[in-house]
């Protein structure tokens, strides 16, 4: 079954003041304390001197198990929020495969799922892998998008975005990190612009605690597993109030949903279930055999969750 | 919600379960309203600042461009009914929407019959669409998928000016191909790709991979294949060139219409300049319906 061999993280040079951000993005000084006080911001991970080849490269090159094994690669996803992210022809993604040594490889952007990018791409690999004749053959998965425009820089009322990248070798079995289930949930009636559209933000905003609880639990039965038997939580990182309620509502300890990158990095796209593994795998939280769930949502919208075992 | 358990580590190799049985292709004049909403210039402006790379005023000005959404839903209505649900709907661009911040495939999950798995690839050029063929092929042998849905779409304005000379299609166009499991249809023989690939030496591996394809086999030569001598031997079809990211499928859903291609096997093949990937797709000839 599909399993995650390694996990690499880049967390861009500068952690600016959310202050700083909100600065930028003419918020007001009530907007501002709301994300600090309430949702838990504190600083903003970002990189005003690289772009996004540097970024995706910057993830790969921190990924040790692929010096050396270039040659394994056969698929290079990006797991991507945005659906445009450089002026055509520009091609950031190839551009870091010229860096890395890995032109050989088929390598495409996978998208439309917005922030839900990377739990798709997995999907997307292990699919890819299985079905490859090669038993050895191995996808690298890069997540990490750039804050270049107001609403890859701002969620209203909700999230600010930060430059965190992540990679991650995948293969079609292995010993640990192994997917277990994925569940996605669709919902095209969010699609619009959530700064300009009161209507729906509201509506985004009431259905969303209800649509990601439903979506983690059905993860959940696919797999066979309950909330008791799930060690860890690998949240995206909008904030922490939205997590503290999903939380309450399923009864689950807070303390066990990976949230420090919230306050540390910002929500980093789709990067950030990644980066939330990296924290988990670090810090020790997961032992050999434990069951984890990942779960994200990306405007647009898409729910996403994924049970895997360590 | 689509939910699945675990995926297998390996499979049996065995022949893919899908057939291709039907193709759809289509060229929409006219602009989009979207092409006038000034999101569309701030968007642009913000991500070509950083690459110092210039607008395109009359292309702003003009309000020009099509929406991938209007595009797709065409081959959407073209190729679907209720009776037949899909299950993965691809869609494949290489250039940007007229509403470049959208997701389009979320969108058409809700309008397509089945509720599909939809997603979009991306930033592989005319490669996107062979990745397209694999990642459907995939999910149908990993039991993700019985009916998919794979569609091109690309739309004519760029509202910036290329950094460089670039292919860029002259009219807004979709193509689009069925994919199902059961029944009829032509079953996907084999596919090839090769990376690295200058453009001084496409026609010597496409010589090379001629040589291993059946004699009566037509060879759908893509857009970016122009100016390369065809295999000598070889029925051959050219696609529009000016359609660099449909035309490739465009012309396989010309000659599925053909009857005189019915007992014939069809091969595509595409080169990406921009990555040097040429990619290789061969479909036998048609089977009845069971």
């Amino acid at each position: 079954m599909t399993a995650l061999e390694a996990v690499a993280v880049h967390l861009p040079p500068l952690a600016e003041p959310i202050e700083q951000v909100g600065e930028r993005l003419e918020l007001t000084d009530r907007q501002i304390k709301l994300f600090r006080r309430f949702h838990g911001l504190d600083r903003i991970g970002t990189d005003p001197d690289g772009d996004l080849t540097d970024l995706l490269t910057a993830a790969a090159k921190a990924l040790a198990p692929l010096r050396g094994n270039e040659h394994r690669v056969t698929y290079v996803l990006h797991a991507r929020s945005l659906p445009i992210a450089a002026p055509y022809p520009h091609n950031p993604l190839h551009d870091a495969l010229g860096r890395l040594g890995l032109t050989h490889a088929r390598a495409f952007t996978v998208t439309h799922h917005a922030c839900a990018g990377s739990l798709l791409a997995l999907d997307v690999a292990g699919r890819l892998l299985a079905a490859d004749p090669d038993p050895e053959a191995t996808a690298l998965i890069l997540a990490g998008e750039k804050t270049f425009t107001r609403d890859a820089r701002i969620v209203p009322e909700t999230a600010l975005f930060g430059e965190g990248a992540a990679a991650c070798l995948v293969r079609a079995g292995g010993e640990h990190d192994r997917v277990l289930s994925y569940a996605v949930d669709q919902r095209g009636e969010f699609d619009g612009r959530l700064a300009d559209d009161p209507e729906l933000m509201q509506r985004y905003q009431r259905s969303y605690p209800e649509l990601m609880v439903a979506v983690m639990e059905a993860a959940l039965d696919e797999a066979g597993e309950s909330w008791d038997s799930i060690r860890l939580v690998l949240p995206h990182n909008v904030n922490q109030i939205s997590w503290q309620r999903i939380c309450r509502r399923i009864g689950y300890p807070p303390d066990r949903v990976v949230l420090d990158n919230v306050p540390a990095v910002g929500h980093s796209f789709a990067a950030d279930i990644l980066l939330n593994h990296h924290t988990a795998t670090t810090r020790g939280l997961l032992r050999r055999g434990d069951r984890y769930l990942a779960a994200a949502s990306g405007i647009g919208a898409t729910f996403a969750a994924m049970v895997l075992q360590h | 919600m689509l939910a699945r358990g675990p995926l297998p580590a390996t499979l049996p190799r065995a022949a893919s379960p899908l057939r291709l049985t039907a193709a759809h292709a289509h060229d929409l004049p006219g602009h989009s309203p979207l092409a006038a909403d000034p999101d569309l210039r701030a968007f642009t402006a913000d991500l070509t600042r950083p690459y110092g790379v210039a607008l395109d005023e009359d292309a702003l000005a003009g309000a020009r461009g099509q929406s991938y959404d209007v595009l797709a839903a065409h081959a959407v209505r073209a190729l679907t009914d209720p009776a037949r649900p899909v299950d993965l709907l691809l869609l494949v661009y290489a250039t940007p929407d007229v509403r470049p911040g959208q997701a389009v495939a979320l969108r058409l999950a809700g309008s397509c019959p089945g509720g599909p798995l939809s997603f979009a690839i991306c930033d592989e050029g005319a490669g996107a669409a062979f990745s397209a063929l694999l990642v459907a092929d995939a999910y149908a042998r990993t039991a993700g998928a019985r009916r998919a849905l794979l569609i091109a779409v690309e739309q004519a304005d760029l509202h910036h000016r290329p950094h460089r000379p670039a292919r860029l299609p002259d009219r807004h166009s979709v193509a689009a191909l069925l994919w199902e499991a059961d029944g009829g249809g032509r079953a996907l023989h084999g596919t090839d790709s090769r990376s690295g690939v200058p453009d001084g030496r496409v026609d010597r591996v496409l010589g090379q991979w001629c040589a291993d394809l059946p004699e009566d086999a037509l060879l759908l030569l893509g857009p970016g294949l122009l100016g390369v001598r065809p295999p000598d031997g070889r029925e051959t079809r050219a696609a529009r060139t000016g359609s660099p990211y449909t035309g490739g499928w465009a012309a396989l859903a010309a000659a599925l219409a053909d009857p005189r291609c019915a007992d014939r096997p069809l091969v595509l093949v595409d080169f990406e300049p921009e990555t040097g990937r040429l990619d290789l797709a061969h479909w036998a000839a048609a089977e009845p319906p069971p």
